[in-house]
């Protein structure tokens, strides 16, 4: 883990590639170091296994291991990993689980503005 | 004069027609929520992509990274436009529909070319005649990639294809086993946008694969029907011959 090094290390997962490859060069121009990139939920919590980042950039609608399973398996492995949850799909039932679930919850822009100052913020807090 | 308060006697057919009203408006507001929400969230994705890979690709500085960006932007706008294609298509407009003349067709090559298409290296495994249908060749293709396309997400284990003839032509059925729908959700999964519950929270997809064949099926004198053959789910494709 990077805390009081400046850089931010992000686990990226979301199954689409294009996407992951969106959001390695949107981080890594925002000064963030992509430490892995995952295609499901499962794959999440390996890469944060084998890499010890400080966040993790994470869609909800995966196949396989999606991000609601991916959630609690990551909280209980990794307590000191933020997670932001990065979604296409934010109607009732997401906002309110991940309410619930205390974890920030940004629909997916092609701005990543947003998203940079809410990792920013939650790795700060942990 | 009557206050509306009054006992309405039940319709010869035993329906109350505004029950049956009541029925249709939630129906129908059902269907609203499902197309914003099931459009709206699955266009986000190719859209974000289109507008954030569009800033990347301003921003970038070496050859290889412009042409990744390009191949990625490109892959992402014809994405769009083929969802953009399905929902005319599953919505019945014609001028959607594949253009020309049926011509026989010969449909174990659109199978196997589907296959490759959908990334799967091992042999598709089809029983049958080598029969030909008689079809615009750019809808059997449709109808075929979205068939194995549904096989490939909801089912599990392999997809077995046979091809026989009919009394009125061929007959193409794909079968694929797995957490097949339940009886609610297969009496919907003809209806545009509509994806079952699990679906919705681990597959990707708007829900038009089936409305898209059965609407190009029919266009070409054929159908798509769905059958449950326990433990497999197969999905039954008529065509002229």
């Amino acid at each position: 883990m990077s805390i009081g090094y400046g850089v931010i290390r992000v686990v990226i997962a979301d199954d689409e590639g294009d996407v992951r490859t969106l959001l390695r060069m949107q981080l890594e121009r925002e000064g963030f170091e992509v430490a892995c990139e995952a295609t499901d939920g499962e794959e999440a919590i390996a890469c944060c296994d084998a890499t010890d980042p400080d966040a993790v950039v994470l869609d909800l609608l995966m196949p396989g291991v999606n991000g609601f399973e991916a959630i609690p398996k990551l909280r209980r492995h990794h307590p000191n990993v933020a997670i932001v949850a990065y979604t296409a799909v934010a109607g009732d039932f997401v906002r309110k689980e991940m309410a619930r679930l205390r974890i920030p919850l940004l629909l997916k822009s092609g701005d990543i503005t947003a998203l940079a100052a809410k990792l920013r913020e939650v790795v700060r807090s942990i | 004069m009557p206050t509306g308060d009054e006992e309405r006697p039940p319709s010869p057919a035993g329906n109350d027609p505004v029950s049956e009203l009541d029925r249709a408006l939630a129906d129908l507001d059902a269907v609203r929520r499902r197309v914003v929400n099931v459009v709206g969230h699955v266009l986000r994705t190719p859209v974000t992509t289109i507008a954030g890979m569009a800033a990347e690709l301003q921003a970038a500085v070496d050859d290889e990274t412009r042409a990744e960006l390009l191949r990625g932007l490109a892959r992402n706008a014809e994405r769009l436009e083929r969802l953009l294609d399905d929902l005319l298509v599953a919505a019945e407009v014609n001028t959607a529909l594949p253009v020309g003349d049926p011509e026989p067709t010969a449909i174990i090559p659109v199978l196997t070319g589907a296959w490759r298409t959908a990334g799967r290296g091992d042999e598709l495994t089809i029983e049958g005649p080598p029969v030909e249908a008689i079809v615009r060749r750019a809808s059997l293709e449709r109808i075929v990639a979205a068939l194995l396309d549904n096989a490939l997400k909801y089912g599990h284990g392999p997809v077995t294809v046979r091809i026989s003839t009919t009394a009125k032509g061929v007959r193409v059925e794909i079968e694929s086993s797995g957490d097949g729908p339940n009886d609610e959700e297969l009496s919907h999964a003809f209806e545009p946008l509509y994806r079952g519950e699990h679906a919705v929270m681990t597959t990707p997809g708007l829900g038009l694969g089936l409305a898209v064949s059965r609407a190009l099926a029919r266009a070409e004198g054929g159908d798509v029907t769905l059958e449950r053959r326990e433990p497999a789910i197969v999905a039954v494709l008529d065509l002229p011959a």
